[in-house]
Parts: structure tokens; sequence; C-alpha cells
């Protein structure tokens, strides 16, 4: 299966609800980062930079379900830093699932199988596996040897005890698109997680290597030969199939910014889950005073080779409900299980 | 300054038509030496390369890039103001790059093209040339344009090789032949109002912006343009 169906029908009659409201802006899915601290020090993330103070700084459940409430977006993503080092992720987990918001919980599996007797699997629930390339790939990515091996012992741990799992893959310039393909039929075929999503580095400017981010053009030409490979049609991702064409440039977006808002221990991030220019201190106040055509694509600098998911799965979305086609195309990737790219 | 008479006819008496192509910006330069305006104000239509842009949508340009990759940049405090200007006063409008192509961009398949090499928000075919020749002038210029045909569209036959010729005879004889694109002109003909409509309200902000603007910060230190 793609995205369960139970979460593409509340998706769906959430999306629905929004066009009948009239709402020109909305959120699809809430980012919310309870902590910035993490166990690793990945070699293209721009998240942990901050001062211990910050970093010592945890949100609390009732905040989390706060900014929740606030937002009212059907998903859920909780990413950092690392979720599970959070003393109370439990509690913000259960929080969500009896709201029932569809969870992601973004990890990197290293202390995943000591958290697991924490909460029971639920549809609402599916955990997310950072995994950016096999054994070799993926402990350069992360700048620590043993935790490709670590995460894929908790995938089967995780994966026999009933819970939904996906992985979440970044794209880096020494990607090699055969050795994502290999990745791509180790994590279907060997580990038979619930399915993947996939998106290209963001050249963060405080990532502590910038040499490995790719260029626009060259991310479109990595994505098209990754997706040009004969085993293509067996990998599950949970994207529309309009983000796929995107990533390998057949088709033009422009970002929504504020499709998924970002809340971390710092406020409302502006303008979205990448950049912090600054922080707003409710979710109404983020909507409405953010200049939000300043930002995007040809808009902004930073933006230039910036195609992550998290701010154009939602222009996505968007493009998939207004054409009945597209529509077809997504609902046959949800019951089938594969999206034709 | 607007390329077409139509266009300049749409904006109101104060816009000058001056053509389109390398002679029109030679005819601007010249005319640029003898009347020394304090800004140029390049207006028009474009086709949209964004594709959240729809038609009558608004591209203030941050940015004019042409074929060559050559870029230049508008003064920023004007153009700051400007884009304040322009959200405080309510026509749907993005600050982003405009791209000047020699020939009309004419299919869907070209403009995404375009879009993911270039980042620009619309494309058209002077505005690039117009403001080299306000620079070489001396003569600080702002550009804001708006969408005739989105992204998703493309162009009918008899408009895809248009050269800036103001005959409009030729693109009605190209009309009458292809029944087909009957619809295709009818929804950019139902769309030359309310983009013209957009745009004369745009051009009025852009045009008092440019008048009041005080130099600041970085314009104060730079060299007096020759005169």
């Amino acid at each position: 299966m793609g995205i369960p169906l139970r979460q593409a029908a509340a998706v769906s009659r959430y999306l629905v609800t929004q066009k009948l409201l009239r709402k020109k802006r909305y959120p699809l899915v809430l980012m919310l980062e309870p902590l910035y601290r993490c166990n690793l020090e990945c070699e293209g993330c721009g998240k942990i930079q901050h001062s211990e103070e910050i970093l010592d700084t945890y949100l609390s459940p009732e905040e989390c379900w706060a900014a929740s409430d606030e937002c009212g977006a059907p998903v859920v993503s909780i990413a950092g830093g690392e979720p599970l080092i959070h003393p109370q992720i439990d509690r913000i987990v259960e929080g969500l699932i009896e709201r029932k918001r569809f969870v992601y919980l973004c990890t990197n599996a290293i202390l995943l199988e000591r958290w697991l007797p924490k909460i029971s699997p639920s549809p609402y629930l599916t955990i997310s596996v950072h995994m950016d390339g096999l054994r070799a790939q993926h402990d350069k990515s992360v700048d620590r040897e043993g935790v490709f091996d670590k995460a894929v012992a908790a995938i089967r741990t995780a994966k026999a005890k009933g819970y939904r799992v996906s992985t979440n893959t970044t794209v880096f310039n020494d990607s090699k698109p055969d050795e994502m393909a290999q990745l791509f039929n180790f994590l279907v075929d060997d580990l038979n997680i619930d399915g993947m999503m996939v998106s290209p580095g963001y050249d963060y400017p405080k990532a502590p290597n910038q040499s490995v981010f790719l260029k626009r053009p060259e991310m479109m030409a990595t994505f098209k030969k990754i997706f040009d490979s004969p085993d293509r049609k067996r990998w599950r991702f949970f994207h529309t199939p309009v983000f796929l064409d995107f990533l390998q440039g057949k088709r033009a977006m422009q970002c929504t910014a504020w499709g998924n808002p970002t809340r971390s221990v710092l406020g409302w991030q502006r303008p979205c889950y990448l950049m912090n220019e600054s922080y707003a201190t409710t979710f109404v106040e983020l909507m409405e005073e953010t200049e939000w055509d300043r930002y995007g694509y040809g808009r902004d600098a930073r933006c230039t080779n910036c195609m992550a998911h998290c701010g154009y799965e939602a222009t996505a979305v968007g493009t998939t409900m207004a054409s009945p086609l597209e529509g077809v195309r997504a609902a046959l990737g949800t019951i089938g299980g594969r999206q034709s790219s | 300054m607007a390329p077409t008479a139509r266009e300049a006819r749409a904006i109101g008496r104060a816009c000058r038509p001056v053509g389109s192509g390398e002679a029109a910006s030679e005819k601007l330069a010249a005319l640029l030496r003898e009347q020394r305006p304090d800004t140029l104000l390049i207006l028009g239509l474009c086709g949209g390369l964004d594709p959240s842009l729809a038609t009558g949508d608004l591209i203030l340009a941050r940015e004019v890039i042409d074929e060559a990759g050559e870029a230049l940049q508008p003064p920023p405090t004007t153009l700051a103001s400007a884009r304040r200007a322009l959200r405080n006063e309510g026509p749907n409008f993005v600050s982003s790059r405009l791209l000047t192509m020699r020939e009309p961009v004419a299919t869907r398949e070209a403009k995404r093209d375009l879009w993911n090499i270039h980042g620009a928000a619309g494309v058209d075919m002077e505005t690039a040339g117009f403001a080299r020749a306000a620079t070489e002038q001396g003569v600080d210029w702002m550009a804001l344009r708006v969408v005739i045909d989105p992204a998703g569209a493309t162009l009918p036959a008899a408009l895809q090789k248009w050269d800036g010729d103001e005959d409009e005879g030729a693109i009605v004889r190209g009309i009458v032949k292809r029944p087909k694109e009957w619809l295709a002109y009818g929804r950019l003909a139902a769309g030359l109002r309310p983009a013209f409509r957009a745009l004369r309200a745009g051009a009025r902000i852009v045009a008092r912006v440019s008048r009041d603007t005080v130099p600041l910060g970085d314009d104060l230190l730079a060299p007096a343009p020759p005169r």
C-alpha cells in the first residue's frame, strides 16, 4: 500500500472542506519540532547548530497538542532534533493520536527499539526512519559507523510488532542513482516497509558540510536517473505522482511554504521548515502576517536550490486535487501501492 | 514605456509605446537621452513561467535576465517601497525575476524548462533590453508586467511567431484560418481586460512610489549617474 486509505480519505475530506470554506492558505502537515537536541551530527543537517540553552529547551506535551489544535492540519510530522530523546515523546504522540492526527514520527532509529514498548501500534502512527543510503553511504551521511545496522534492526523489530514504518531519504550530490535504486529495493523487498519518502537535501547555510548539496538542474538529472530504474514500479512512495514528476523536472511547480508550518521550541517558524527568518507567537500570526509572496523559487535566493517535499508536496497535493486525471493517478497509487512516474 | 500601442493605450496617456526587439531598445535610448526622466517604468504583458500565477497576476521585477544570463536589478530602495505599496493596496502580485527572450515562448513545455532553469516568474521580449538602455543612460528603472498566458497555456499558432509587429491584421487572419484555436484565442482575449485593469492599477502604484522614494543607504553612497 501507499498512503493508507484512512489517511487519504481524511486528508481529502480536509482539503475539500478548506476549498468549500474558500480558504486561500491552509496547512496540510504540521512540522512539530519539540526539541533541537540530537544524538547525531549529520553532515547535511541545519537544525542542530543552536546554542546549548536552546538545545536544552523542549516543548511540553501540552504545548505540542496546543500547536496541533491551533494549526488544525490533519497530518503531524514530528521532527527535530531526534524526537526519541524527548522524555515525554510517547505522551506527545498519544495526545496527537487521540486528536485523530496522522503522526509521522521521524527518527534516526538509534533509540527506537528501546522506545517501542512505550506505545502501541496505531493506524494513526507511522514511524519514519531516516535512511540516506545503504550501509556505507548512510553511515557517512550521519557521520557515525553502525547507525545503518542499528536502524535496519529497529525497522525489522517495529515491523514484526505491527507498526507502520516508512523511511525518509535525503538525496545529496554523492548519492549515486544506482545505489539509491538498490536502497529502495532493499527497503521494499527486504524490510517490507510501508512506504518511502524522498527529498533532495536543502543547502542549509549552517550545515557542517556545504559541498554535499546538489544544484537544481543536478537534482533533476539525479532523480530522473533514479526513477528510470527498471525496478521503479515496485517502489512505494508516500508522495503524489505529481511531486515525483516535479523532482525529475517533468513538471513546473512553485513552493507552498505555508503548507507545512513549523512549530519549534522557538515558536512558529517563518517562513518555512527550512528557513528561520523569524518566529511568530501564534499560528494565526504566522499565516496572516508573513509576507508569503516574498518566498519561493525565483523570489528569494535561498529558495533557488530547494525542491524539498516540505515546500512542494503541498503544491503537488493542490495540483492533484485540481485535476481529475491526477486525482485518479494518485488514487491508483494509494489503492495499488504504486505510483507511476 | 510599453512595447505596443495596445499596451500603452490600456495603461494610460502617460505611457508611450516604443516597440519590441533591438530597434526598440535603441529608440528608447534616444528618447531617454532627450527626455532625461528620473525613472523609467517598463510596463506590459508577459507570459507566465511561475506556475502559481494566473492571468492578471502582476510581476514586479526584482531582477531581469536575458537569454545570455546577464542580470540587471532595479534600485533596491524603490523596489522595496513598491513591493510594500503593492502589498498594502491589494493587487495580486509577486516580486520575482523576469526573463527576456528574442522570440515568444509558445508551449507549456518550453515554459516549464525555462522555469526550471531560470526561476523567472514571467517571460517577455523587451524588459532586459529596455532596462539595459536605461542603465546605460543613468536612468533608474522599474518593471511591472502582467501575466496574460499562464505557465500551463500554449500560445495559439499565429502568436507563436510574433516578432513585435503591431499589425494586428496578420494575427486576425491567422485566427480566421484556424477554427480549432478559436477557444484558445477566446481565452486570451477574455483575459486581456482584467489583465490590463490589474496592470493599470499596479502601474499607478509603482509610478507614485518611484516618484516619492528618497534614496537611502547604499543608494546615497553610489556615484551619481552621468546626466
